[in-house]
């Protein structure tokens, strides 16, 4: 038994690093994984859904004005009256009388005047139906029976004040929402590790001044500082990046600072400097991979902050233009329609908080996967 | 001692769920304690001992639990409430730990920590509980108790806070004291004061002292009975005299026999000299500056010098605060000093960052520290062979990998672990990564900041043995700093007593024992190596 064993060569030990250490703690946390895949989730469908669900973002439906949401097609049986109604009227023309056979609608019309087949134009321009023939005309031109396919219309979360799907535009609103709080949140990430790490790396007076103009940058009011930029450039998409991105970075600079100033006392980066290792090789191998656990967490709880500062933003209407949206937009909107339409509040809102929610406890569960003291 | 059993645990066993499965930390374990006895739990670290009082006290952290019984005057303290427990615990029976720095809370003053157990426990209104407290900071004899009622804990020195937890934890008269480690962090004279003063107390006030450590010598002067534990077991119990006398376990003889042996003999008379200080002073300005008025100016290292020759090592010995390190990193030139410095034939005192940089790899320092001083995020390997990448920026990625292996080899490591990270060792294999990744550049002159202070002593016997025998194989010249006599006297042919960073007394390692001149040598001495019991058997 032993030679065989001895024949077989021992397996390359691969050690446990400490990423993998924390990924290990991380997959133990079941709110930090629901909350993960569920961010995987809201991020695929925000992505991908507006491709895949029936109507465009822009559509204006005129016909469905505030509809509530609902799991079965529009036209529901007793709107297609007041449809085809509205429809006749346009033509100038009376209904005879109208019954409807399978997923048709056979109507006659009488008119003063004899009617035009044109005119078969104003049921097609319905919202309702499609597919309109002439089934039927009198000699005289006066009655004319036509028929026409009732459009099935899907509306899952109903419509808004001017009749567009709700459901699109929650989830484009999404794509948006998410981009902000990605990108905005990257670029403070950005520029607060490279201020922040600088800062504590270099430490004595270059630190104290750098330090001293985040100071200054804190006590300018935020929103002062977005309605100056909105004024003089426009309100523009990428200008709310580099507005919520350039008040953001003052936490993570403070937070990075901080944790590079502790890291430059450790002894690892002091026997470092005994072997004779550069400020270079010691800011790359050293300090920087060290403070990635705080960043990485920190940027977990700062992509939140920047959504709800972007809506915040939209809801004051500094924020993105109509006909694009935010979530913080699609609430506003929301909040002025809450007695007589609050599906138009509800599920923007639904996301958003969800969304949140999630973030912070993958932020949570990160901050307790990395600490090294939990062992 | 046949006196009543008030404490008795019986089959505890402690379990840990972990990333790699459960852990037993305690394996079905039996201790006895009798009134007014001292009982010693010795075991290196891992053995257990501190998770068994913990288990005792239901202290465990969160992914620990523990079963079997702990019986205090009959009563199960597993099976109790929380509410019953609380009125055992922290009254009848107390704990002292063994960080007195961070053991009192730092927001409030000496005087009120104290009261607030003894009015809450006891009742008392203020003014009672005010003269119960400087009773017992009498009895713990801190100087001028009325004043130190008021003070911080930042005030105090680590002895003088480590009387204070005492004196807490004797607030309620407890039957049974825990001590953990209490001298641990302390430096020697001080600990002999601490155990002196537990001593006294036990023969005042009769109460029964549970011991945990790792230093045989401090159970050897102070414990009744003692339980020797190893991997979550006790592989050995008995009456203290008898059990050092005559050891029966292979690993009780094992810890005996730990305590570093052999003498270095000095180097050859006409060996060069390689690294020099004359008049080396380190001075640190705290506070000051643009508008904070005048600095408080700390000499660190004052005027001192030294001559390590090829082959030599020199240790310096001082308790904390005594300038030892610092005056090894100015030597270094790792900190900016005054003085003059030279390295062979170069003065190198005023050598900037680039100047040394050539110069680093003949000059090696290890660290106390085997925790802190190996980045988390880096495998063994990368460790080792960084020094490599800035010396010897021609080698491949294979044969640095190469020399790891040897290097690895050389410390009696398993050439394998260089793929691994350093959280996956313990505290001895790491200080051998250490070692390696100062052996792996082949320096002249190592300096050895407390390489042995953080390891237990069956280990700390393994890394001296290693030192000596890379000094042998290198010719290397060591600076050996330690506050530790014994692995001093193992290591070192010349020996510098430092105090307030001024040398008290200096010469050939044989001559400071034997016949040490300073009082301040005779007091160290005496806390290291001194054998005789504080406390009189009753």
């Amino acid at each position: 038994m032993t030679e065989i064993a001895a024949a077989v060569a021992p397996p390359a030990i691969v050690g446990r690093s400490a990423w993998g250490n924390a990924w290990a703690r991380l997959k133990r946390n079941r709110a930090a994984m629901f909350s993960l895949y569920y961010l995987a989730l809201v991020a695929f469908i925000s992505v991908f859904g507006p491709w895949v669900v029936p109507h465009e973002y822009t559509t204006i439906y005129g016909d469905y004005v505030r509809m509530p949401p609902s799991l079965s097609a529009y036209p529901k049986p007793d709107m297609i009256q007041g449809a085809l109604g509205d429809a006749i009227k346009r033509m100038r023309a009376d209904i005879k009388e109208w019954h409807q056979e399978g997923n048709r609608v056979v109507v006659t019309v009488t008119s003063t005047k004899p009617i035009d087949d044109r005119n078969i134009r104003y049921l097609d321009r319905s919202d309702a139906f499609d597919d309109t023939r002439i089934e039927n005309k009198s000699p005289d031109g006066l009655e004319v029976t036509m028929s026409s396919a009732v459009k099935q219309q899907y509306f899952f979360f109903g419509t808004d004040n001017t009749g567009r799907d709700l459901l699109s535009r929650t989830l484009m609103a999404g794509r948006i929402s998410l981009a902000i709080g990605l990108l905005a949140g990257v670029v403070a990430g950005v520029i607060g590790v490279v201020y922040g790490a600088t800062a504590g790396f270099a430490g004595g007076r270059v630190d104290e001044v750098m330090m001293r103009i985040v100071d200054v940058l804190y006590s300018l009011p935020f929103i002062f500082f977005v309605i100056m930029l909105v004024v003089f450039f426009g309100r523009n998409f990428v200008l709310m990046f580099l507005a919520v991105g350039a008040v953001l970075w003052l936490d993570m600079a403070r937070i990075v600072r901080g944790q590079a100033l502790s890291i430059r006392r450790q002894e690892y980066v002091q026997a470092a400097e005994a072997m004779g290792v550069g400020q270079r090789g010691i800011l790359l191998r050293h300090v920087i991979p060290n403070l990635l656990g705080p960043v990485v967490i920190y940027m977990t709880l700062l992509v939140p902050q920047v959504i709800i500062l972007e809506s915040f933003l939209s809801f004051l209407g500094l924020g993105v233009q109509e006909p694009m949206t935010s979530w913080g937009v699609l609430i506003s909107v929301g909040a002025k329609n809450i007695g007589y339409a609050n599906w138009l509040l509800l599920f923007p809102a639904f996301f958003l908080v969800s969304t949140l929610f999630a973030l912070n406890f993958v932020g949570d569960g990160l901050r307790d996967a990395l600490d090294p003291k939990d062992r | 001692m046949a006196s009543e059993t008030i404490l008795s645990v019986k089959d505890l066993r402690v379990r840990f769920q972990t990333l790699d499965g459960t852990v037993e930390a305690v394996k079905g374990i039996n201790v006895k304690v009798g009134a007014g006895e001292t009982v010693a739990v010795v075991g290196e670290s891992g053995s257990g001992k501190s998770q068994t009082m913990m288990a005792a006290m239901n202290l465990l952290s969160s992914n620990g639990e523990a079963s079997g019984e702990v019986d205090y005057r009959g009563r199960n303290l597993l099976a109790m409430s929380k509410s019953d427990l609380n009125k055992v615990r922290g009254r009848k029976i107390s704990m002292i730990f063994q960080e007195p720095m961070t053991s009192l809370d730092p927001l409030y003053t000496i005087g009120n920590q104290l009261m607030e157990p003894i009015r809450r426990h006891r009742g008392l209104n203020a003014k009672a509980a005010r003269e119960e407290a400087l009773k017992l900071l009498r009895l713990v004899h801190i100087p001028d108790p009325e004043r130190r009622m008021k003070s911080y804990p930042h005030e105090m020195s680590g002895g003088q806070r480590q009387r204070v937890m005492i004196a807490m934890a004797l607030a309620n008269d407890p039957d049974i004291l825990i001590a953990d480690e209490p001298t641990t962090a302390l430096d020697v004279t001080i600990q002999a004061q601490i155990l002196m003063l537990l001593a006294e107390l036990q023969r005042k006030l009769g109460m029964a002292i549970v011991f945990i450590t790792h230093d045989l010598g401090i159970v050897r002067r102070f414990a009744d009975r003692v339980y020797v534990m190893r991997q979550g077991e006790v592989v050995e119990e008995g009456e203290a005299e008898a059990l050092f006398a005559n050891p029966r376990h292979a690993y009780t003889k094992m810890l005996l026999a730990a305590e570093p042996t052999g003498t270095k003999a000095p180097p050859p008379a006409n060996s060069p000299v390689l690294l020099e200080g004359r008049n080396v002073e380190v001075v640190f300005r705290i506070g000051g500056g643009f508008l904070g008025g005048e600095p408080l100016i700390l000499r660190a290292v004052d005027r001192i010098s030294i001559r390590l020759k090829r082959n030599q090592t020199i240790g310096i010995v001082g308790e904390s605060g005594s300038g030892k390190s610092t005056l090894g990193r100015a030597l270094l030139r790792l900190l900016p000093s005054d003085g003059v410095i030279r390295f062979g034939d170069r003065d190198i005192s005023e050598a900037d960052r680039q100047a040394m940089r050539p110069l680093r790899r003949e000059l090696q320092l290890v660290f106390q520290d085997p925790f802190g001083s190996l980045s988390p995020r880096m495998t063994v390997g990368q460790v080792i062979t960084e020094g490599l990448l800035v010396h010897e920026p021609s080698l491949t990625g294979k044969q640095r990998d190469q020399r790891a292996v040897e290097a690895l080899r050389e410390v009696g490591l398993d050439p394998n672990a260089r793929n691994r990270y350093p959280h996956e060792f313990s505290g001895g294999q790491r200080q051998r990564i250490a070692i390696a990744r100062a052996m792996i550049l082949k320096p002249k002159v190592v300096v050895l900041d407390e390489p042995t202070s953080a390891l237990d002593r069956s280990v700390q016997k393994q890394i001296v043995e290693l030192l000596r025998k890379l000094q042998a194989d290198h010719e290397l010249s060591y600076l050996f700093i330690s506050h530790d006599l014994a692995v001093v006297r193992a290591m070192a042919d010349y020996i510098i007593v430092m105090k307030q960073g001024k040398i008290v007394e200096e010469g050939p390692t044989q001559e400071i024992f034997d016949n040490p001149r300073e009082a301040y040598t005779r007091t160290l001495m005496n806390a290291a190596i001194d054998s005789t019991r504080f406390r009189v058997s009753a």
